[in-house]
């Protein structure tokens, strides 16, 4: 099951007529949505929503019956049990010191539009808030930064000094491999609004 | 020697206006009330002002402000107990006699101290200092701090560094939980680090070392829009950091001294 999946079946799971729903179910041979709303004392419409998800989850299956009047679906369980797996491994960035992106030199941007806070020991950087936008719209956005990150940051090369690739910072900030995967990602974002150049 | 300005010239008066406002009421005292009650004033204005001097000098321990304390104290005695015209019953009439020669004394050591620049806050120096072989580059600005390498030093050594820098009036240390953090006064701004020490580490540059040897520079906006140019700020801060591990190389090895005859070398005025 992908993640999207896995929010939608525990988005349903979690609603305050799930087990409710799920009882009817079970009972029944198979049911509409306008009887499970009746029985259930909701609007057909939230249980029609809810239906539809666990019958695109495969939990549940439909047929549409005519009974001289517009057409609509009934609907029976398909399993007699929900499990729920996720793979949390396809979210790790598979990046390693050969990766290219590691390779990549950066320095901060001249007259980035962001502040950087340190941290009460001074030796790395806590969090960056970041200004979007011009004028009475501008709005701001902070980033808090773990340590490593910190770190990271508070060794990037100023605007006017030569930029370094991503491994040779880290090397100042003694940070070690492990440590890659939060790097780019907090690099990749602040490249994005515009706070580090890629060179 | 001569070596070119970086900074923009100097001409506040900052130093001045406590005496400049005291003279100034004491005329106003002198025309509405009389001249007695002006010499009054002036006087117990001089012995409140050199209790401040004194409070400088137990922050400072620059013995320029203690110059100032007694001077301060000895002129306000004599106004108060001058020959023929005093404005407190005096005892002896040798007293007025033995402040007088009192005053003349501290007179001449203050006169001493300041021709020497020992009363100079020297951060305009450090500034010119560290920006002396910088090339203008423009838009390098941030606020970020920037590590500025390491240094060898033990915790010991850091600390009377910090006694050595604040008593010669070069930066002030602020004596934090890992780290001192070293802050710069110019000429000019010693009343407003005096006044509020907080804000002024806030808003100014300041070189921290820490009890592991890190070294990290930040120069502020307000420090460095006061260059003539948009020097590398790169280069800007990774000399200011150089330059104070060199005063700590100095320190270490009982030559102190010279880094108070490089910054004099400058040749800066001594009230800017």
């Amino acid at each position: 099951m992908d993640f999207k999946e896995a929010a939608k079946l525990g988005s349903c799971l979690s609603k305050d007529y799930a087990e409710d729903l799920f009882r009817l179910l079970t009972t029944y041979k198979s049911i509409s949505a306008s009887e499970a709303a009746s029985r259930l004392g909701l609007h057909i419409k939230t249980i029609q929503d809810c239906l539809e998800d666990l019958y695109s989850l495969e939990i549940l299956d439909r047929e549409e019956v005519y009974e001289g009047k517009r057409p609509y679906f009934r609907y029976h369980l398909k399993v007699k049990e929900i499990s729920m797996m996720v793979d949390l491994s396809t979210f790790h960035l598979k990046e390693d010191a050969t990766d290219s992106r590691v390779k990549m030199s950066i320095r901060e941007m001249k007259n980035a539009k962001a502040r950087f806070t340190t941290s009460r020991s001074n030796d790395y950087i806590s969090n960056i808030v970041i200004w979007m936008g011009e004028g009475r719209s501008r709005t701001e956005r902070k980033i808090n930064l773990s340590i490593p990150q910190g770190k990271f940051l508070f060794h990037l090369p100023f605007p006017t000094a030569e930029p370094l690739n991503i491994t040779e910072i880290m090397h100042k900030a003694g940070l070690d491999d492990a440590h890659i995967p939060e790097i780019v990602d907090i690099v990749d974002v602040l490249i994005e609004f515009e706070v580090i150049e890629r060179i | 020697m001569y070596f070119p300005r970086k900074l923009k010239q100097d001409f506040r008066i900052t130093g001045f206006i406590p005496a400049i406002s005291c003279l100034l009421a004491g005329a106003l005292f002198w025309i509405f009330i009389g001249k007695k009650e002006a010499f009054l004033a002036v006087s117990v204005f001089f012995i409140l002002y050199a209790g401040f001097s004194f409070s400088i000098y137990i922050r400072t321990r620059n013995q320029s402000y203690l110059a100032a304390c007694l001077w301060q104290l000895l002129f306000g005695m004599y106004l108060l107990t001058r020959f023929g015209q005093p404005l407190i019953p005096v005892l002896d009439s040798k007293v007025p006699e033995l402040i007088f020669v009192l005053f003349l004394a501290s007179t001449v050591w203050l006169l001493y101290l300041f021709f020497t620049k020992r009363a100079k806050w020297k951060g305009r120096e450090v500034f010119e200092l560290a920006s002396m072989t910088i090339e203008p580059v423009p838009d390098g600005f941030t606020d970020r701090p920037r590590p500025a390498g390491k240094a060898e030093y033990t915790r010991d050594e850091l600390i009377g560094f910090a006694g050595f820098l604040r008593k010669h009036l070069i930066a002030m240390p602020c004596f934090e939980e890992n780290q001192v953090v070293f802050v710069p006064v110019k000429m000019g701004d010693e009343f407003r680090y005096l006044f509020n020490r907080e804000k002024f580490r806030r808003d100014r540059s300041w070189i921290a070392f820490d009890y592991r040897g890190n070294v990290s520079v930040v120069i502020s906006r307000i420090d460095y829009i006061d260059y003539k140019e948009e020097l590398s700020f790169d280069q800007l801060c990774e000399n200011l950091g150089k330059l104070f591990i060199g005063f700590m190389g100095y320190y270490r090895k009982g030559e102190a001294d010279r880094i108070v005859y490089k910054l004099n070398e400058l040749g800066l005025g001594k009230t800017s």
